[in-house]
Order: C-alpha cells, then sequence, then structure tokens
C-alpha cells in the first residue's frame, strides 16, 4: 500500500514535470532551441497568481479572486515567452542568421532567466512564500490512497494537451507550417511559410504549459519562491531526454518516469539519493541511445 | 590592502581558475555545463587530503586536480559520443551525478558540507591561477591548440589535414576537467567550506556565462570573462553600501549581470575578446615597442633566391619515368541507389599536371572525396604513390603526401592567414610544437610571398575577398608537404588576369615536382595549365589522354555540349 501510494505520488509530481517536459521539448523540436527561460515561465506564472491574490502589503497584491488572478497569471507567463522570442530568437536569428549557432539563443535564454528569477526577487524577496486558493482539502480519498486533486487534474491535462498538439501538428496548416520550419527553416521560408509569425505560436504554446506547471505546482506543494523553477527545469529536462527530443508523446512519457524515479528513490533511500537515479539514467541514455525512447536523431547536433 | 579587495581579488583568482577549466573543451566547440562537477571532484578530494589526512595544501591540490583530471579523462570517451545539445545535457547531468554520489558519502559530510582548517592565501590562489593562464596561453600556442581551434571551426577539414579529432578533444576535455579539479582545491581551501548545495546548477551556468561572454576566441577571453563579471556585481554592490539613493543596486546586480549576458550576445556573440581585438592590442603594444617583422625581411628576398619553402621533403621524385602518383582501378561509389562512381580506372602519372573535367553531376567531387578519404569508397582499389590507401582514415593519406582544396572554400573562419596556412604543417608537426615558432612562421611567409599574399599574413581570413581566400587554400594545402595536390575548381569565380597568376603559380608548383590533378570547367585554364585529361560523365569514364587530343574529342564534346550520345557512340 505505501508502495501504491508513493508511485501514485510519483506519477503526480510527473504530470507537473510531462507538462514541462512538453514545453522544452516544443522549442527544440522545432526551433532547435533550448529555451532556459522555461523555468523562469513556470516560476513567473506561479509567483504572480500568488501576487496577485496575496494581501495588499505585497507588489501585486489585489487580493483579486483565484480564478482571476489564474487567469493574469499565464497572461504573464505567456507576454514573458513572447518577449523572449522578440528579444533572444527573433532577433539573434534575423542579426546573425545562422540556424546552427544555436548556442546564441540558449546563452541568451540563460540570461533571461537570471534577469527574471531576479526580478521576482526584488518584487517580491527571495524567500519562499505559502501559496494558498482558500478551497480546502482538495484531496481524493479512496482505499486509504491520497490523491491530489489539482495533480490529478494536471497528469490528465497533460495527457490531453500532448494529444490536442500531436493533432495540430499533424492535420492543420500551421503544424504543418511548424513541421516545416524544423525541418528546414530556410526552404520553410522560401515557400512562403513566415516564420515572423509562426514561430511566436510556439512561444506562446511554451508560455501556457510552462505556466499552467508552475501554477499546478504552486497549489500542489503549497509553496512558492522566485527560484522554484530550477529543479522542476532539470527534472523536466532529463524527461525530455529520456522520452527523445523532438517528441511530444517521450516527454509526456519521461516526464511520468522521472516523477515516479524521483519519488520512488526518495522513498526507498531517503531524499539525499535523489539525484544518483535520475541523471545516472539520463546520463546512460545520452550516452547510449541519445535519440531517447521516440526521439528524431537529427536534432540538437548543431555546432557551438 | 583591505580585507574586502584582497577578499574580492582571491575570488578572481578561482573564478579565472575554474573559467579556464571550461574555455579550454569550449575553443575546440565543445561546451561543458558540468564545470561543478570537476570543481566538486577537486574540491573534496583535495579537502580529504588536508583533512582528513593532514597532508600539506600542495599535495590536496595536486591531488584534487589529478582525480578531476582522471575522471575527465575516464567520462570524456563516452561523454565525446556525443554532440552539440546532447553533450550540453550530459556535462550537465555528469555534475548531477558526481554531487549525489557526494551527498552520499557521510565521510565527506553528506548535505552538511566539508570543513577544512588548512587556508590557501591570496599567494596561493594568485600562484596558481598565474600559472594556469601561463600553461593555457602556452598550450593554445601549439599544435595542438590550432587543432582545437580547428576541430571549432571545421572538423571535417581538421582531419583531413591530420588531426586526430578524438585524442585532440579528449586532451582538452582531460586538462579543463584537471584545471577544474584545482580551481575546486582553491576554492575549499580559501574559503575553508565547501557544500553540494553552493556548487550546483547555477554555479556551472555562471561559469560558462564567464567564458563565453569572455569570449573562445583568444587564450584571453576567460579572464577577461572573469573580471568583468566578477567585479561587476562588486562595483554595484558597494556602490549600493555607500550611497543610499542606490539602494535598490544590492538586489539588482544579479539581474544588470543578465542583462549584460543578453547584450553581449546581441551585440557582440563572439565575446568580448576576439582575434581583432588582441590585433588591435597587439598593435597598440608594438607601437611602444617597436620591432622588425618577419615579413619584410622574407620579402626583401628575390624570388628567385627562395628556397623551396614548400617542396615536398619526401616521396616523388620529379618525372620519374614509369611510376604513377595515382592508381585508381574499378573504383565504385553508390549514394543509396545512385551510382555515382561507376567502375572508374585510370592512371596519374607522377609529376603531371592532369586535368579531371565533366559536367555538373559527373562525379568528379565525389572522386576527390573518395580520393582523401571524406567518404569510404563501395569496391576498387586506390593508390596514392604506390600505397594502398583505400581503407586508410582520412587524416593518414595527408601523411602519405596527398593535399586537396575544396571547391568552396574551406579555410577556418576564426583562424588568421597565418595560423590557416600553418595548420597545412600540422601533421608534420609535434603536438606540443609551438606554432609560431621564428622557423615555421618564417616558412609559412616565404609560401605566402610565393603566392603573392604576404601582406595578409595577420587578418582574419572571413574578412578577406573571394580570390584570396582561394588561393590561400592552396598554400595551406601545398604547405603540406604534398606529393600529390588535389586541386577542387581553384579558377571559378575568378577574374581573367586573376586565372592568368593563379595558372603561373601552379605551374610553379608542378616545376617543384608536386603532380597537380585539377578539377576545373574553365576550359582555356585546363589547355595552357594540364597535359593530361581524365573526363568523367555520369559517373563513368569516357576519355584519358592528352588535353588536346581531349578538347577534340567528340565524346567529350558531347558529354558538354548535349549531341545524341547513341549517334557518336556508334561513330566510336
Amino acid at each position: 500500500m505505501q508502495f501504491l501510494q508513493q508511485l501514485i505520488n510519483g506519477l503526480m509530481l510527473g504530470g507537473i514535470l510531462a507538462f514541462v517536459a512538453v514545453a522544452f521539448t516544443l522549442t527544440i523540436g522545432m526551433l532547435n532551441f533550448l529555451n532556459f527561460t522555461i523555468p523562469a515561465l513556470f516560476m513567473i506564472a506561479a509567483m504572480v497568481a500568488w501576487a496577485l491574490s496575496s494581501t495588499p502589503d505585497h507588489i501585486l497584491g489585489l487580493q483579486l479572486h483565484w480564478s482571476v488572478a489564474i487567469f493574469f497569471a499565464l497572461m504573464a507567463s505567456v507576454l514573458v515567452s513572447l518577449l523572449i522570442e522578440r528579444l533572444t530568437y527573433r532577433y539573434l536569428r534575423s542579426k546573425h542568421g545562422d540556424a546552427t549557432e544555436h548556442a546564441l539563443p540558449l546563452v541568451s535564454s540563460l540570461g533571461f532567466l537570471i534577469i527574471f528569477e531576479h526580478l521576482c526577487v526584488t518584487l517580491w524577496g527571495g524567500d519562499p512564500q505559502r501559496f494558498e486558493l482558500g478551497l480546502g482539502d482538495a484531496n481524493l480519498r479512496f482505499a486509504g490512497l491520497i490523491v491530489g486533486e489539482p495533480q490529478l487534474l494536471s497528469l490528465v491535462l497533460a495527457v490531453a494537451l500532448a494529444a490536442l498538439l500531436q493533432a495540430v501538428l499533424n492535420n492543420t496548416k500551421t503544424g504543418r507550417a511548424l513541421r516545416g520550419i524544423a525541418e528546414n527553416p530556410l526552404a520553410a521560408t522560401l515557400m512562403g511559410i513566415e516564420i515572423q509569425t509562426v514561430v511566436p505560436i510556439v512561444f506562446v504554446v511554451t508560455g501556457l504549459l510552462a505556466g499552467t506547471a508552475g501554477i499546478f505546482y504552486a497549489i500542489s506543494y503549497g509553496t512558492v519562491s522566485p527560484f522554484m523553477g530550477d529543479t522542476v527545469a532539470t527534472d523536466a529536462i532529463a524527461g525530455m531526454v529520456l522520452g527523445g527530443l523532438g517528441s511530444i508523446w517521450g516527454a509526456v512519457f519521461g516526464g511520468l518516469i522521472v516523477g515516479m524515479v524521483k519519488i520512488l528513490a526518495i522513498s526507498t533511500f531517503g531524499a539525499e539519493i535523489e539525484k544518483i537515479p535520475v541523471w545516472g539514467l539520463l546520463l546512460c541514455i545520452l550516452i547510449l541511445k541519445p535519440s531517447g525512447l521516440f526521439g528524431h536523431t537529427q536534432i540538437g547536433k548543431g555546432k557551438f | 590592502m583591505s580585507g574586502y579587495v584582497s577578499g574580492l581579488l582571491s575570488l578572481l583568482a578561482i573564478q579565472t581558475v575554474i573559467a579556464y577549466s571550461v574555455y579550454l573543451p569550449a575553443s575546440a566547440g565543445l561546451l561543458n555545463l558540468g564545470s561543478a562537477g570537476f570543481v566538486l571532484i577537486g574540491a573534496y578530494s583535495a579537502g580529504a587530503v588536508t583533512s582528513l589526512t593532514m597532508g600539506p595544501l600542495w599535495l590536496g591540490l595536486l591531488v584534487g586536480a589529478l582525480s578531476a583530471g582522471l575522471i575527465a579523462f575516464v567520462i570524456a570517451f563516452p561523454i565525446l559520443r556525443t554532440q552539440g545539445i546532447y553533450m550540453v545535457l550530459a556535462t550537465f547531468a555528469f555534475a548531477e551525478v558526481v554531487s549525489g554520489v557526494i551527498l552520499n558519502i557521510p565521510a565527506l559530510g553528506g548535505a552538511a558540507g566539508l570543513s577544512v582548517m588548512t587556508y590557501a592565501g591570496m599567494d596561493w590562489v594568485w600562484g596558481a591561477a598565474l600559472l594556469v593562464i601561463a600553461f593555457c596561453a602556452w598550450l593554445m600556442s601549439t599544435y595542438l591548440g590550432l587543432s582545437l581551434r580547428a576541430v571549432h571551426d571545421d572538423p571535417n577539414v581538421a582531419d583531413l589535414f591530420g588531426v586526430n579529432l578524438r585524442k585532440s578533444k579528449v586532451i582538452a576535455f582531460t586538462i579543463g576537467g584537471a584545471i577544474g579539479g584545482l580551481g575546486g582545491g582553491l576554492l575549499v581551501h580559501h574559503f575553508n567550506f565547501i557544500d553540494v548545495q553552493s556548487t550546483g546548477v547555477l554555479f556551472s551556468i555562471y561559469v560558462l556565462l564567464y567564458v563565453l561572454l569572455g569570449g573562445t576566441q583568444t587564450v584571453w577571453g576567460p579572464i577577461v570573462g572573469a573580471i568583468f563579471f566578477t567585479l561587476i556585481p562588486e562595483v554595484l554592490r558597494s556602490a549600493a553600501d555607500l550611497n543610499p539613493a542606490l539602494k535598490f543596486l544590492e538586489s539588482a546586480r544579479y539581474m544588470i549581470f543578465g542583462v549584460l549576458v543578453v547584450a553581449v550576445m546581441a551585440l557582440r556573440p563572439q565575446g568580448l575578446m576576439t582575434q581583432h581585438t588582441t590585433h588591435a592590442l597587439g598593435r597598440l603594444v608594438r607601437r611602444f615597442w617597436p620591432h622588425t617583422p618577419l615579413a619584410t625581411a622574407a620579402q626583401s628576398l628575390s624570388p628567385s633566391a627562395l628556397p623551396n619553402a614548400m617542396t615536398a621533403s619526401t616521396g616523388a621524385t620529379p618525372g620519374a619515368a614509369g611510376t604513377w602518383a595515382i592508381e585508381i582501378h574499378h573504383l565504385q561509389k553508390a549514394f543509396g541507389g545512385l551510382v555515382v562512381i561507376d567502375d572508374v580506372s585510370f592512371k596519374v602519372k607522377m609529376g603531371s599536371k592532369t586535368a579531371l573535367i565533366g559536367p555538373n553531376g559527373a562525379g568528379k567531387s565525389t572522386l576527390f572525396n573518395l580520393l582523401s578519404g571524406v567518404y569510404p569508397i563501395d569496391a576498387g582499389e586506390m593508390r596514392l604513390n604506390g600505397q594502398d590507401i583505400a581503407r586508410l582514415p582520412s587524416r593518414q593519406r595527408i601523411e602519405l603526401g596527398l593535399s586537396r582544396s575544396f571547391q568552396n572554400i574551406r579555410l577556418m573562419p576564426h583562424l588568421s592567414v597565418l595560423e590557416n596556412t600553418l595548420l597545412g604543417e600540422f601533421h608534420w608537426r609535434p603536438l606540443w610544437q609551438r606554432v609560431k615558432s621564428k622557423a615555421s612562421k618564417e616558412r609559412a611567409l616565404l609560401a605566402l610571398n610565393e603566392a603573392g599574399l604576404g601582406s595578409f599574413e595577420g587578418q582574419v581570413v572571413s574578412d578577406l575577398p573571394y580570390g584570396t581566400q582561394k588561393k590561400i587554400e592552396i598554400v595551406r594545402a601545398l604547405m603540406a608537404r604534398p606529393t600529390v595536390l588535389l586541386l577542387d575548381e581553384p579558377a571559378a569565380g575568378l577574374n581573367s588576369a586573376e586565372s592568368l597568376e593563379l595558372n603561373r603559380f601552379l605551374d610553379s608548383i608542378a616545376k617543384k615536382g608536386i603532380t597537380l590533378m585539377v578539377v576545373e570547367h574553365d576550359m582555356p585554364f585546363i589547355r595552357n595549365l594540364c597535359d593530361e585529361v581524365v573526363v568523367l560523365n555520369f559517373g563513368k569514364k569516357i576519355f584519358e589522354g592528352d588535353t588536346h587530343v581531349a578538347l577534340g574529342h567528340q565524346l567529350v564534346k558531347d558529354a558538354y555540349l548535349g549531341q545524341d550520345s547513341t549517334l557518336s557512340e556508334g561513330e566510336h
């Protein structure tokens, strides 16, 4: 029973990781860009939702209803994501052109990660804050097992969104344009795909996915902080690699596996062990089968 | 010196050491996002030596560097199999595994960290930092350093010029790891404490940012990056301390760091220190400290008095009858279902000037790529000066005297003209020899002067015009002391005066006994230069023999002008 409960906990954490992993895999699969601002988007949504619903002694403390706060939080995350598209990806691409030099957007996104995390430190301080929606006990109990409602919702949503994204990519004109850009940006441009209008879609989706995950995380664990995104994002990267770069279902699957491995390792061997199984597994996969479980081999091999 | 300033300077020294550990592999294009891993290994093993066994500080630092170097060496082989973003992630994962392992060794203090008694002061950290800087400056001035920068720019061409890619990368990664370990040893003994928490993902990210922002093109990049990004946050903090109106800087300084990262990437993506910067600084130094440049000494010699700077010292004796420079028998190559070289056999006389012609898609460049080893062959034989080269790795063919140029210019864009030229010498120079020794510099300048390029010596090649770059490619190929030189469309894109000049230059090369094989579409150029012609069409050889016969031959005309080939085959 104990084991079953841990498995459920792992699956629930995995649901949140899956969200973030899909965000990572989307930008790397479509744009060959390892977007390190995703932890910032994750954190911004959670922090803004907390700030808007908090008491007026905090900046932006408007005591808004939770649904309104969450709405504006997601807007903030999407806006920041678009800002990053404008300033890292699009700017560097139009200025330096070379798609193989993708260390440039990567490093630039690390810069933005630092900026936004410390912006939040400046606005609200570096300490973790309690996050409560006032919804009361949000846990389902049956047969002695506890399942968190927000976590369950995020798991279901992650799977549903992955299915939706995959369907959009496969079946719509925009999806075909995106896949064209992923395959060969120059040829896609010559075929009349307007990169300037299609690429921001990826960033809107990234902002929504990371932001939603951040809010679910904050609700599930009841706390927010400017650096809350870092561990989640590194675990999500591990999940993405496990599933294979560029594969949406791979990211969902990888995120769930990482969540479960992590929780099971902690509950079996104690908190100090958590890094070894996750990152050891990742290192082995990178060396032995870099394309992961479902990935394409040609993604992310450009030079620096 | 106040305690604050000396503390800051010590921190700068340690940051510099760690920055160089990331710089070495980065100079070959290998991004290491796991420097924290090597720093932790070095710190904990050094700390174990001084605190658990009461060893002296120097022994601790040595053990720290050696153990990190050893582990770097071991993991270099699997990690360097990965490429691009995968390698970034693999180094990142490695660092996480290291910190996970250390957390689970109770003797090292686990999450509580490790405290040591031995203290490394300013003298130690700066002594080590200066040593590391001097060592890296020396390393990057050797042929190994040149090979790393060549691997960064174009690994395939580096390989064709004799660079053992894996060896160069493993050496850089291993030495980088050892330097990181040394940095860790200094870190733990300067602060008398280390823990896994403070040396994590963010640590690795910041170190990588120092190095990339400083610039990986020159050996001075990491120190500039470390100075810039250690001092700026501190200056902002002290400004906040001194003036209450600037209080916001206290918390905003990291944001300012982030803004600088973004700004440098946008405005100066090669980093703060580039080839251009060092050249400008060099010129400034020379203004106050003049010396006679080598170039003028070389230029004063008359061309006829030049020693044969580029002539082969091994291999062919010019014009020896009955010997073949290249022998190809029943060569076969297909890409998937497309047969591009179909049962081609021909021989090239030693010391001859042979053209390889044929319409586009005939397989000329493919044939060159098969000869130089860019692609493996499917079947057949290839001999160079009588030696079988068909199964030889590409980097070893240059040692047997086969050198080449490329259809699309493939010079190393971030190296100077002189350095590009000297890359040609790589395969017969010891790895640890300095590249710009007086002797080799003079040799390269002579070669450049012979090609009329002496004045471009110090420039970065990407700044030069097309025709000049094409010539530099030929000089680079000649510096390898070839007996056989393959030139892929050397006259393409040149105007008639330039092509005449090239013709004279190639003639003078051939007079030294080097066998030339030239792919070219410019027929007057071929008529003037070459005495033999091999004609390919659709992967098959259709003619081999005298140039003037070839250019009048019906089959050759058909291939180029598109006559009805069935008719002409009947005639033949």
